[in-house]
């Protein structure tokens, strides 16, 4: 079984702060992490590699300090890392992107033979689009189990998965034919703190790195120029205001219902269903 | 281009029921219809039997409906949703396709987008249009809401975006709307079946913070395990799920997988109730991007009032229950007045 | 899979750096072991790196930083401040000559640690970072033969062990070179905020024009008394400022370390240069700085062990040169073991030239000299106390025009301070004062 799991580098979000003076976004000294999702991902790969002899391959598409977490994907103990890297790349959105990753998997395809599973996250946490797995299904033509939660069984023979997957309705009990791609949620698994002998392995360890001819891509459809969405601008989104102090040490009963009167102005709590009487009864 | 822009809204279905936001979208469609000259919403339906929601989507706003009609069409499966779309997109053409940013919403969208090889602007919060430009202008949260980004698609059609449910304002229903109902009967081609659903459970899992409408969370101030029970009482009446801050998990009273913050989940749930949480910014960036936002402390100067919207300053132990009771009380009773 | 190193370096500060890089540039297998994300992720330091102990390490290291994004600033000037609650006496020195051979530079510590690591790493050795040694593993001799580490099969042998842990010397303890653990009146607690200044704002405020600097030492009224310096230093588009003073005074008045800070930034000297930049935060730290010195050292060799840097107590009273300590010790433990090496023999008795080595160096002289000063200050309080605000109350009465006649005024000025200390001796304490704290 040959897997290419996708990874992302992102900036640690939680670390993310704002300039409120010029209004930007301080990237400077956040960290670089993998993202969350990705290293679920991560650790899946390596159980498919313990227990049935998996190679795994990991991509990402990212600059060249991209390198930093594919290093960090090969202390999971995985077999090979990619950095698909390229001037041309640099602007790209998911559309773009998918075309990079799809094509990058092809490529393995190439030299392996066969790919018969590919794993992303589910989101990134810092463009939060969540399109880049459902994307890369479409065009590799991969059968699509999004946001998948619990894996039971991987039957090689009949080349079909079984596992369970998240939705807003509930949970779906699915089977999905290989090859497939699997977009990780991440209450899957816990991803491993690596051993030593692979940490050091992975220290040593120079990914190769692939630019859009290696991949065999039309560079008019990488990048900004392929990339059909433009952001025309960014904003720092005021700070959330609080709203009114609407009861101050009074009677319980009281305080209960300032706070349903006040709950009631809010149009948005008719999205609770048990609350939805309540609200439109008072519209 | 003199021809009729078309805004197609997906209506969702789940388990035969309209989803919210589908009427959300519809309302947001119109609004934006109103500011373009030549350009009608159209509401998007799937499946059979149908024709109420068809209806439904009218009386809603839509100028007019397209009902694809097909046996297979009835449950979500993707395979067979992309295809049927894309077919429907490929005719009619529309100038923008909007969709509610469920996980399905968002699942399918990426599909269909790619399919067509047309931009996607994911889990929007904002919809305009670029006035002398005549192209959708979509505002979305990045970074952890952090930063909003404006994003346009000018030279390709459609425009596609997903959307965050309950932050459009829906019409109420007006039964004097009338449109056309167009009925695409349509047979899905033989498709090798890439994913089969065995079974479908509605949500009851054990923790359920991600994707809760409402979560009620307890801080150090709730005092111990057992305070937490009353907690579990109100979210369980609104149909919610509890949670809890680090200081709550690190005493023991809770697991931490109910943790919310920097080093827990980040939620957004409709509605968060901050019960004796005095909102650390490592707690608020877990859920500051909630809808709305109550929170209740006996410290008037604790920093969580500076981002809730209803702020009650007393015990929780006392207040909790006391709210618990009056919502029971209020929803039991037939709706009147 | 054994994993066998010869020399295994328990932390990647300044110290266990320069040990690593003495050792690999002589082929020897190296691994230094980090608990931080990377190196210098965790570190603190006030921020000014003297160039003399880096040169004997890396002789052309100067061309090399200058090309580098390591450092930040060449430090030609460097000024003292004496304040009182609401004037302050500057006294400045600033050299030509720094331009050329540069003496020191501003750093920030994350930058110049990851430089450093890429250097030793480029030298031959292994940098593990986010790996924490939790112990010794030792043979039936009770001799060390390895580290223990938190990762799964986390063991690795060695022949010799490097100890340059910084200042909580947790596994020097654990060695058995050090019996209890430091005392409270051993450190300082320093806290320090990077403040964003745009590069031209600060050129303007130090005075200062491309990739030259300045720093200025800052003591008196704002301490309250305690022993303690507070300082800014020009980065390239920040200032580092901040503050150390003893544990022990901050217990005994009850003072939180950023309220002294606080304190400290919002003195009209300070407020008057930094302005609103003074809430431009982006980063805050606190560390320890042992202060113990002399008294405070462990043991620093033992059978196949070595230590070295703060873990070793080896920074100077109310200072800044710990870094430069740091960097000489770990060069003369490399050293040490490079000849251990050749001689195959890595008992206590030929690491002990290690201590020798210290003594002949600057270091242990340096410490013995002010062995005594942190109790000096701390007996002699008026150099806090007394002189800031006399000082600056005499420069208020020589520059005041308040129709005073001036011989009257010149009067007072002596009686002032003769009633104090003779003039001779208010100068030198002055000199002594700087050069102790600088
Ligand atoms: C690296 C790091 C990561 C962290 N990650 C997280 C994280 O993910 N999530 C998180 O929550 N925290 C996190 N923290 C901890 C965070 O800084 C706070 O310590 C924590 O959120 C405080 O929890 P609390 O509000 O429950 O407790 P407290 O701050 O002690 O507040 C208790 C509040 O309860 C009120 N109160 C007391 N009794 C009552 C009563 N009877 N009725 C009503 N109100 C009452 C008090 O007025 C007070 O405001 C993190 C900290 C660090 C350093
Ligand atoms: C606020 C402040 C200002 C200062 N200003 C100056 C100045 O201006 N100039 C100057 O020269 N010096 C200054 N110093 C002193 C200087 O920072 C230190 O003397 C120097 O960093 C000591 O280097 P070191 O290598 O011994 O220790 P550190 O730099 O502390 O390095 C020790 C390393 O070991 C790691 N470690 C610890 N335990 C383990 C373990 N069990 N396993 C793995 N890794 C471990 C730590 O994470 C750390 O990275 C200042 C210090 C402070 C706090
Ligand atoms: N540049 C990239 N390189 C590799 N994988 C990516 C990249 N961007 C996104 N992914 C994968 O796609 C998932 C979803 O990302 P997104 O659609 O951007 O939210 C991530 O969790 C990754 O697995």
């Amino acid at each position: 079984m040959n897997v290419v799991i996708c990874i992302k580098q992102i900036p640690d979000t939680t670390n993310v702060r704002i300039d409120r003076k010029t209004n930007n976004l301080v990237r400077e000294g956040v960290p670089s992490i993998i993202n969350a999702d990705d290293l679920r991902a991560l650790e899946l790969g390596a159980k498919f590699k313990e227990e049935f002899g998996a190679k795994i391959y990991v991509i990402t598409m990212g600059p060249p300090q991209a390198k930093e977490a594919l290093k960090d994907a090969i202390a999971f103990g995985l077999d090979e890392a990619i950095l698909i890297s390229d001037r041309v790349f640099a602007g790209s959105d998911t559309l773009a992107t998918t075309y990079v990753l799809s094509q990058s998997i092809k490529k393995i395809e190439e030299e392996t033979g066969h790919v018969d599973l590919v794993l992303t996250g589910k989101q990134a946490a810092d463009g939060d689009t969540g399109q880049v797995g459902p994307g890369i299904a479409t065009r590799l033509n991969f059968a699509l189990g999004a946001y998948i939660m619990k894996l039971d069984e991987i039957d090689l023979k009949n080349q079909v998965i079984s596992a369970i997957r998240r939705l807003d309705r509930g949970f779906e009990k699915v089977k999905i034919k290989m090859p497939a791609l699997l977009t990780i949620m991440s209450d899957i698994n816990e991803p491993r703190y690596p051993d030593l002998p692979n940490l050091i392995h992975s220290i040593k360890y120079e990914p190769r790195v692939w630019n859009y001819k290696d991949i065999d891509a039309d560079s008019k459809k990488c990048g900004f120029f392929g990339s059909p969405t433009q952001v025309v601008r960014a904003n720092i989104p005021p700070a959330r205001k609080g709203g009114d102090i609407v009861s101050k040490n009074d009677d319980p009963n009281i305080a209960a219902d300032k706070l349903i009167e006040a709950l009631k102005k809010f149009k948005n709590a008719r999205l609770i269903e048990t609350l939805r009487p309540l609200i439109e009864g008072d519209l | 281009m003199m021809e009729n822009k078309r805004i197609f809204v997906l209506v969702e279905v789940v388990n035969d029921q309209p989803h919210p936001v589908s009427w959300e979208l519809i309302g947001k469609a119109r609004e934006i219809a109103s500011k373009l000259e030549g350009s009608e919403v159209w509401g998007i339906v799937l499946g059979k039997d149908r024709d109420q929601i068809c209806n439904e989507a009218i009386y809603r706003g839509a100028n007019k409906v397209l009902y694809v009609k097909g046996e297979d069409l009835n449950d979500y499966i993707n395979y067979k949703y992309r295809k049927a779309i894309v077919e429907m997109v490929r005719k009619y053409k529309p100038w923008a396709f909007l969709v509610g940013a469920t996980l399905e919403g968002r699942e399918l969208a990426g599909t269909i987008a790619t399919e067509l090889k047309t931009g996607l602007t994911a889990d929007c919060t904002g919809l305009d249009i670029i006035p002398d430009k005549e192209l959708l202008e979509m505002t979305r949260p990045t970074f952890g809401g952090n930063l909003m980004a404006t994003i346009m698609c000018p030279e390709h059609l459609p425009q596609m975006a997903t959307i965050r449910p309950g932050v459009m304002r829906e019409m109420p229903p007006d039964k004097s709307r009338t449109g056309e109902i167009i009925v695409e009967d349509y047979t899905l081609p033989s498709l090798e079946p890439l994913i089969e659903v065995l079974e479908r459970t509605p949500v009851t899992s054990k923790v359920n913070l991600q994707y809760a409408p409402v979560v009620v969370s307890g801080g150090k101030g709730v005092g111990g395990p057992e305070g937490f029970k009353q907690l579990r009482e109100l979210a369980n009446l609104l149909g919610g799920e509890i949670g809890a801050s680090r200081a709550a998990v690190k005493q023991g009273w809770i697991s931490d997988e109910y943790q919310v913050g920097q080093t827990g989940k980040t939620i957004h749930p409709v509605i968060y109730i901050a019960c004796g949480i005095s909102g650390a910014i490592q707690h608020l960036v877990g859920m500051k991007e909630s809808n709305i936002i109550i929170a209740i402390n006996t410290d008037e100067n604790a920093p969580i009032f500076g981002i809730s919207d209803i702020g009650i300053v007393g015990d929780l132990n006392k207040v909790v229950p006391a709210l618990t009771q009056k919502l029971k009380a209020l929803l039991s009773k037939p709706k009147a007045g | 899979m054994k994993i066998e190193f010869d020399v295994v370096v328990i932390g990647a500060g300044p110290s266990g750096l320069s040990a690593a890089y003495v050792l690999a540039k002589k082929g020897l297998k190296v691994a230094v072991i980090e608990k931080g994300e990377y190196p210098g992720s965790k570190s603190v330091m006030g921020g000014v790196l003297y160039m003399n102990p880096l040169k004997e390490l890396i002789p052309n290291v100067v061309q090399l930083l200058k090309e580098s994004k390591a450092v930040e600033r060449n430090v030609i000037e460097q000024n003292m401040w004496l304040v009182n609650e609401n004037s302050v006496l500057k006294i400045g020195h600033r050299n030509q000559k720094w331009k050329e051979k540069p003496n020191a530079f501003t750093v920030l510590r994350a930058n110049f640690d990851r430089w450093f690591a890429k250097q030793v790493e480029a030298a031959g050795a292994l940098v593990i970072p986010k790996t924490k040694v939790e112990d010794f593993i030792k043979n039936g001799d009770g001799k060390i033969v390895g580290v223990k580490t938190t990762r799964p099969e986390g063991d690795v042998y060695c022949k010799a062990v490097v100890v340059s842990e910084g200042v909580n010397p947790l596994l020097t303890m654990k060695a058995g070179l050090r019996k209890k653990d430091i005392g409270a009146k051993d450190v300082a607690i320093a806290v320090k905020e990077i403040v964003d200044v745009p590069e031209a704002v600060v050129n303007n405020l130090f005075k200062v024009e491309g990739d030259f600097g300045a720093t200025i030492e800052i003591l008196g009224s704002w301490s309250e008394g305690m022993v303690g310096i507070g300082f800014l230093y020009a980065n390239r588009d920040s200032i580092s400022i901040g503050c150390g003073v003893l544990i022990e005074d901050l217990r005994r008045k009850k003072v939180k370390p950023y309220e002294l800070l606080e304190n400290m930034k919002n003195h009209p000297a300070i407020a008057d240069l930094l302005g609103d930049y003074r809430n431009t935060t982006k980063e805050y730290l606190a560390h320890l700085i042992p202060e113990g010195g002399y008294y405070a050292m462990p043991k620093v060799y033992g059978d196949r062990i070595l230590v070295c840097g703060d873990a070793a107590m080896l920074v100077n009273s109310v200072h800044r040169e710990g870094s430069n300590h740091a960097i000489t010790s770990g060069r003369l433990a490399g050293e040490t073991l490079l000849e251990a090496f050749e001689k195959g023999d890595f008992s206590e008795k030929t690491l002990k030239s290690y201590y020798d080595r210290l003594n002949d160096s600057f270091i242990i002289k340096d410490l013995y000299k002010y062995k005594d000063l942190t109790g000096t200050i701390e007996k002699n309080r008026h150099f806090i106390e007394i002189y800031p605000d006399m000082l600056n109350n005499a420069a208020t009465k020589f520059l005041d025009v308040d129709g005073t006649p001036k011989g009257e005024e010149q009067l007072e000025i002596l009686k002032m301070i003769r009633e104090n200390r003779s003039l001779g001796g208010l100068t030198l304490d002055a000199l002594k004062l700087w050069n102790s704290v600088r």
